[in-house]
């Protein structure tokens, strides 16, 4: 029993060059970590331009597993894919906040529609900018 | 269906739909003997003891299954002594914080205990009533403890339990025997600059709860009891 409830993984979707993540699931250590690994993959690939992270179906973070959130965040920016975290539960926040935890250099959203809203915005001077500037100076090179 | 067979039904609701729990609870009444529109808080553990089995079939998550059925067993437990017939014009009995000497123990062994311990944590603090950010607030905490006791001490015990009286709350006392803390003070103060380790955890702990005690000998374990009262 323990066994199934480890190897659980949450899917991640791909929509018009967009990762989501919606976490559904009362989140283990080995879920977030294996998610963590997952998205890093799912980077890796090239084609998505931004990451949601849905967290309206979680009703609890603790200290580790904020972390882990704010770490997948980070480490998807570093790859070039900007994040946002959506959805968190009013209880969830004030908890957080109290608890002196917060989401430091992480992009936030009320809900999904509004981090993917946020994506976009993000998207022209972001990613296809530093490209273009790129490209510019491989020209001027040749 | 009375007021007590509405409590045990509100535990079934937490886990089950609507149409299941009371299929449930009326065939569990029906083999226990009871009637739901008559049903004494003495019959509550009979009651409880015939729903097993349906829970079995209807709750397919084992943690879900778990919890539901600790909750009960609570319930159970706590109303097994109960006088039958409430006597009117009574003197209020004298209240204790230590007057549930049982609650609710979880084993901590492997990283899904943690899960199953603020799952539960959250489950008893909707049972008693206390608002959403008080049950995530008692759920955060009781996680944060049984993540210490396993990344630290291996294994452990959690044990749950409401308090009564003139304030309501609900106690959570995590225990273990692993190598202890060697300056607590140094770790609760905030001075030691570990933004995510165990300093946080514990100090955020401490922050979302009312009351906290840590008692903590290097080499023996340690022991840390939380009160959080209902808002």
């Amino acid at each position: 029993m323990v066994m199934m409830m480890e190897t659980q993984r949450i899917p991640i979707v791909r929509l018009s060059g967009k990762l989501i993540v919606s976490i559904q699931t009362a989140l283990s250590d080995t879920v977030v970590d294996r998610l963590q690994q997952d998205v890093a993959a799912a980077c890796e690939r090239g084609d998505a331009r931004g990451l949601v992270v849905d967290l309206s179906g979680v009703d609890i973070l603790d200290s580790y597993i904020t972390r882990s959130i704010r770490d997948l965040a980070v480490m998807a920016r570093l790859m070039g894919v900007e994040t946002v975290v959506c959805g968190l539960r009013p209880a969830v926040a004030m908890t957080l906040v109290e608890m002196g935890m917060e989401l430091p250099g992480v992009r936030t959203a009320l809900n999904l529609d509004r981090a993917l809203a946020l994506l976009d915005t993000l998207q022209p001077e972001g990613l296809p900018n530093d490209l273009a500037g790129e490209g510019d100076e491989w020209e001027g090179e040749a | 269906m009375n007021e007590i067979a509405g409590e045990i039904l509100a535990i079934l609701r937490r886990y089950l739909s609507e149409p299941t729990s009371r299929s449930l609870l009326t065939s569990a009444a029906r083999r226990a003997n009871v009637r739901l529109e008559a049903l004494a808080r003495s019959e509550i553990p009979q009651l409880v003891q015939q729903l097993g089995p349906g829970l079995n079939i209807f709750l397919q998550e084992p943690e879900k299954l778990q919890n539901c059925k600790s909750l009960l067993a609570l319930v159970a437990v706590e109303n097994a002594n109960a006088p039958s017939v409430h006597h009117y014009g009574e003197p209020p009995q004298q209240q204790q914080a230590e007057s549930r000497p049982d609650g609710i123990s979880v084993p901590i062994r492997a990283e899904h205990d943690v899960v199953r311990a603020r799952t539960l944590g959250k489950d008893m603090a909707k049972q008693l009533g206390f608002s959403e950010v008080v049950q995530t607030k008692v759920a955060t905490a009781v996680s944060e403890l049984a993540r210490n006791i396993f990344q630290y001490a291996g294994t452990g015990e959690i044990r749950i339990r409401r308090i009564e009286g003139k304030k309501r709350g609900i106690e959570v006392v995590a225990r273990d025997q692993g190598p202890g803390i060697s300056d607590p003070a140094l770790i609760l103060s905030g001075a030691y600059r570990s933004k995510w380790g165990m300093g946080a955890g514990l100090r955020g702990t401490k922050r979302l709860v009312d009351e906290f005690e840590l008692d903590t000998h290097p080499g023996l374990g340690t022991t840390v009891r939380i009160r959080k009262y209902a808002e």
